[in-house]
């Protein structure tokens, strides 16, 4: 009899970056305001899941995988961050909406408007960052991540509040 | 002034497009993240992956120094065998003390019990709600079985409470009983990341994580004494469990999070990752407490996000993984913590199982090597060890697939048999 385990995983997880490598390194992007680290947090995600692939039971499960691997991978990145340099503050006053392309693309209202989103604490962060640019419904929002469905009405509320706070100190 | 859901969605979707398909790089699965070449003057590394300026060629392992070349001249590497081929070696006769019989999860509603040398089919165990994990003692013939019900969709939800049924064999590995142990009811929704039963059978010690991650922020190890049902409990929070809400397979020694016993049924070996380390900690059962991190002991760390310089992954060259977190097994004498290895050096990766002293949490040697041309350090999977850490039972994988077999020493002898299983242990 054969055996069956994980069959040419690297296929399988190189098609799976091909598809969905562009949306989580821009969903970890707007998270982290940081695109190398965005790129590093995606491709650890990924080698992840291909280290697991053998014990996956459902492969359709694997994108809510790496989104969730993103996710935490992004935290990662700023509690170690915050630790070392206080790099929250930092980014929520200077890069990273300043490259020539976010220039281009970007009114000064928006980058202002991003850069209270990278000021925001985390977990309002991460609230408004799935609702929003992922479009999550509250439900998925909260399994996402990990809290209550009231939480993610009162994170998200809170961070729109403190955003129209900040862009009428700005106009 | 008003922030509207839209405004958000405009300014953060202006943002990500920033980033175009040309620009994204590509995928790299043969070496660590932290081999990239950083932007000029803008790399910020993760926590977890250390710069390549970083990584000397001495790999510190948990405060000692040997360096990967040193680990395999000392395991008397064999020469690189072709594509794919794995290293065959012993006879099953020489293989001591591993355990006639297995038990396998064919899929949600059947179960199987094998015999290790041949395949042959012994029995078969159906049952209506699905069989997610098992566990063994070390007699060969008393397993535990792990029942819950779970929904696949973008992760996996797993409703209602695990139930846990004793399996004995008979001598000649046909089913002699199957009866659900009377242990205290774990909430619903409950996610079983790890199953251990003792190697006397005495004692089934059950890792519950609460939460998904990853934000897990609950862990729970409870162990239930079987002839009196007698129970306890040891918790902590602030850990993540990386695997389990993923469905990824099951519970017991393949599980994510495992956990192993000693032979005296006392100290109980568990994967943890927190914001500090990915590591293994072992539990004194018999000592007082419960807190799972104050009350045990860190004996290996795998990745130290505090210290990179002391973890065991992201060194090179050559580069290598350690997978304690999924696939670490304690010795029944409790001296070595086993863990799955591998290492890509050129065009060809092997694979083996590294064993760490639970003493100086140093890395003791590496065994069951198999070498293969490619790049696929993949799939280690471990579900038994001897008494000395010396002789176990794992998957090795290539690019090809993978076998499971007896690992003694250098050579790797392939088991008949094993097909496609969702959780299996001896």
């Amino acid at each position: 009899m054969e055996i069956v385990t994980a069959q040419a995983p690297a296929r399988e997880v190189t098609a799976l970056y091909e598809a969905n490598a562009l949306s989580l390194i821009r969903f970890a992007y707007v998270i982290l305001g940081d695109r190398p680290a965005a790129e590093d947090v995606v491709q650890e995600a990924f080698l992840g899941l291909y280290q697991r692939w053998s014990k996956l039971r459902d492969t359709a499960s694997a994108p809510g995988y790496l989104r969730a691997s993103v996710l935490n991978g992004c935290r990662m990145v700023l509690r170690s961050s915050a630790r070392r340099d206080d790099r929250i503050a930092r980014i929520a006053s200077e890069l990273p909406w300043e490259s020539a392309e976010a220039t281009a693309l970007l009114s000064e209202e928006y980058r202002h408007l991003l850069r209270g989103i990278q000021a925001l604490p985390p977990r309002q962060r991460e609230a408004l960052v799935l609702r929003y640019y992922l479009d999550l419904s509250e439900e998925e929002t909260a399994r996402s991540m990990g809290v209550r469905r009231g939480t993610v009405k009162s994170a998200t509320s809170r961070a729109l509040a403190a955003l129209g706070q900040r862009m009428q100190e700005y106009s | 002034m008003n922030v509207s859901a839209d405004q958000v969605r405009a300014a953060t979707r202006g943002a990500a497009a920033v980033i175009t398909e040309d620009t994204v790089p590509p995928l790299r699965l043969d070496e660590s993240p932290g081999g990239r070449r950083p932007g000029p003057g803008q790399r910020t590394w993760p926590a977890w992956v250390a710069p390549l300026a970083a990584a000397a060629a001495i790999i510190v392992v948990a405060g000692g120094g040997v360096t990967a070349s040193s680990l395999l001249a000392k395991s008397r590497t064999p020469r690189p065998s072709v594509s794919g081929a794995l290293t065959r070696g012993a006879s099953a006769g020489s293989h001591t003390g591993v355990p006639p019989y297995y038990v396998a999860v064919a899929n949600s509603s059947l179960t199987v019990v094998r015999a290790t040398w041949t395949g042959a089919t012994l029995a078969r165990i159906t049952a209506r709600t699905p069989v997610v994990g098992v566990a063994g003692a070390a007699d060969g013939r008393t397993f535990v079985l792990d029942e819950q019900r779970s929904i696949m969709g973008g992760s996996v939800t797993w409703v209602g409470q695990p139930a846990f049924y004793l399996l004995r064999l008979t001598a000649s590995g046909t089913e002699e009983s199957l009866t659900r142990l009377a242990v205290p009811a774990i909430p619903n929704g409950t996610v079983v990341s790890g199953l251990a039963l003792s190697p006397d059978g005495s004692k089934l010690a059950v890792d519950v994580n609460s939460d998904s991650w990853p934000t897990a922020r609950f862990m729970e190890i409870m162990t239930y004494t079987l002839a009196t049902g007698a129970f306890r409990s040891w918790t902590t929070s602030g850990v993540t469990n990386a695997d389990a809400p993923f469905g990824f397979t099951g519970s017991g020694v393949d599980g994510a999070q495992s956990i192993s016993w000693t032979a005296d049924s006392r100290t109980l070996a568990f994967g943890v990752q927190n914001a500090s380390y990915v590591g293994v900690r072992l539990l004194d059962t018999a000592a007082g407490g419960t807190d799972l991190i104050a009350d045990s002991r860190l004996a290996v760390i795998e990745r130290n996000f505090r210290n990179l310089g002391r973890s065991l992954r992201n060194a090179a060259p050559p580069y290598y993984f350690v997978s304690c977190i999924t696939d670490a097994m304690i010795s029944m004498d409790g001296s070595a913590i086993v863990c799955g290895y591998s290492t890509s050096v050129g065009n060809t990766t092997t694979m083996g199982f590294a064993q760490y002293s639970t003493g100086t949490g140093k890395m003791n040697h590496v065994v069951g090597l198999v070498h293969f041309e490619g790049k696929a350090p993949i799939g280690i999977s471990l579900y038994w060890v001897n008494s000395t850490g010396k002789i176990a039972i794992g998957t090795s994988e290539t690019t090809g697939g993978g076998r499971v077999g007896v690992i003694n020493g250098d050579t790797f002898t392939p088991l008949p048999g094993i097909t496609g299983f969702e959780a299996i242990a001896w």
